[in-house]
């Protein structure tokens, strides 16, 4: 049985924790812009972590389910209905056949996700169902349905309390990059001390920085990169690598984030303020 | 040439080896050899190794608690690459037609080249390109080979459409577009070959890093001939 979307909001998709076996193809890798909130609202529905859920973005998502089943909405905070009640987000909802769901609005992060049963079945390709332009459809479409298996237990699973200070820090930790080590010492310590923020460049590929710093760097031999790359160009712009990104690129890679860095990154709004937390790890 | 070598963690779980030598075949050959004998020894750990022209970058499955064992590992696997036989690797051919419609630079380049359109296509036609690695786009094959009295900058202004298939040059390199994309690539032409086709069922991406290609001129009767029949990589 499906669901019917009445309305696809913005940048809807289906995301799962995405694939690497296309790497070597220069298929990146995809998957949930926030895996941490997409692994809860698997959790809470006692879902396995590889359940396809819909990802999406700020405001104006409208379901109707044709089918019995449970579902989460996980959100840093989200005004939801159901039906025409005010619904909980970060909770197990049941739902019947005939039922609506509407997301109103992110009220706080910018991403978030409707997680149902044992997962949305849309197509799988090189082990993902995550949406990707070049491979599957691209996003939600109003009218589309969307297939999930039809569950007609009678519990759906134990909520658990979204950890929300995970969100709540400003600094983000990060790694030196492989060519940090080529920075002069001042732009080091700019990167190590100044505050940052996100400009209104924000996608599934990439999240731009506001601010500029001197540059520095010529472009390198293309290489590997990887979601939570941190570009720096010619222009002295900071491009963060997002889970759309392609698997290599020209620019210098200045700075790592962690993976809690980037689905923390992924939660923040245009002009939010920022600091890097420099972590070493190995060499 | 181990004093060339840095191994450096890239994150939690991934980690970048790079070399600091000349992009060459050698360094490609030993870069694919490494790749297998990594991937041999530890099977069960990695995700994934992803190589470019002078790196490799090797996924595991979950976070990295012994880099250093690890870094000693590679750095001896790398003191005993042996590269194999050079093998006779079968080069493919990949038509393309260089005609009007399609080499939409190939006017401009002509000029600023100083060299006539026909002479451009022998010169692209003439080498066997090696494929570095794949990359930018899904099936993009970064090809080294490009003769130097072709090189030429992108253009200034960079399209918002090239249609897939179009053959292009940047700087000392050539490559071809598996799909439609926005690029600043000169393009002197476009080839029927679809490189990348997510619905094939065994192999989606027609190149990988390794192996050999030649361009072969076609006329535009070939060229929509070819595109008929076929959708897959059987031309």
């Amino acid at each position: 049985m499906s669901l019917l979307i009445k309305h696809p909001g913005l940048f809807s998709t289906v995301q799962d924790q995405g694939r690497s076996e296309g790497m070597p193809q220069g298929i990146p890798v995809s998957g949930a812009m926030d895996l941490h909130l997409y692994r809860y609202a698997n959790q809470v529905l006692n879902n396995t972590e590889d359940c396809a859920c819909i990802e999406f973005y700020q405001q104006g998502l409208k379901l109707e389910f044709e089918a019995p089943t449970f579902i989460c909405v996980a959100a840093l905070d989200a005004v939801i209905t159901l039906n025409a009640a005010q619904a909980v987000v970060n909770s197990v909802l049941q739902v019947s056949s005939g039922d609506v769901l509407t997301i109103k609005e992110l009220t706080r992060g910018s991403w978030g996700y409707v997680a149902v049963k044992e997962g949305f079945l849309s197509q799988s390709l090189l082990g993902s169902r995550s949406f990707f332009k070049a491979l599957t459809r691209h996003q939600i479409q109003k009218n589309d349905q969307l297939d999930f298996s039809v569950f007609e237990g009678t519990t759906g699973g134990d909520v658990l309390a979204l950890d929300t200070d995970y969100y709540a820090k400003t600094i983000l930790e990060v790694y030196k990059g492989p060519e940090f080590h080529k920075l002069s010492e001042t732009l080091q310590y700019q990167l190590k001390t100044a505050k940052f923020s996100l400009s209104t460049s924000q996608n599934r590929m990439a999240y731009q920085l506001q601010e500029r710093l001197e540059n520095e760097l010529d472009e390198i031999v293309t290489g590997p990169v990887l979601p939570g790359t941190i570009q720096y160009t010619p222009e002295g712009k900071m491009i963060v690598l997002m889970r759309d990104a392609q698997v290599t690129g020209g620019y210098p890679r200045i700075l790592q984030l962690s993976e809690r860095g980037i689905n923390q990154l992924s939660q923040m709004r245009t002009k939010t303020k920022f600091t890097f937390g420099l972590t070493e790890i190995g060499s | 040439m181990k004093d060339k070598i840095r191994v450096f963690q890239f994150n939690e779980t991934s980690i970048l080896i790079e070399f600091d030598s000349e992009i060459n075949e050698n360094l490609l050959q030993i870069i694919l050899t490494l790749k297998e004998n990594i991937v041999r020894k530890n099977a069960q750990h990695i995700l994934q190794v992803i190589t470019s022209y002078n790196s490799l970058l090797v996924i595991y499955k979950s976070t990295i608690n012994n880099f250093y064992t690890l870094k000693n590992q590679f750095l001896e696997l790398i003191s005993k690459v042996k590269l194999n036989q050079k093998l006779d690797l079968e080069v493919r051919k990949i038509p393309v037609c260089y005609e009007e419609d399609f080499g939409w630079d190939l006017q401009s380049l002509s000029e600023e080249l100083e060299l006539s359109k026909s002479e451009i296509i022998r010169r692209h036609t003439k080498p066997v390109y090696t494929v570095y690695f794949i990359g930018f786009l899904p099936g993009f094959p970064y090809l080294g080979g490009l003769d130097q009295r072709l090189y030429h900058r992108r253009k200034s202004q960079p399209r918002t459409q090239i249609p897939a298939g179009s053959v292009g040059i940047a700087d000392k390199q050539t490559g071809i577009y598996p799909s439609d994309s926005p690029g600043g690539w000169q393009i002197i032409g476009r080839s029927p070959v679809t490189l990348f086709d997510p619905d094939h069922k065994t192999q989606m991406c027609y190149l990988k890093a390794g192996d050999k290609i030649q361009f072969e001129a076609i006329s535009k009767e070939k060229f929509e001939y070819i595109q008929s029949r076929s959708k897959n990589f059987n031309f």
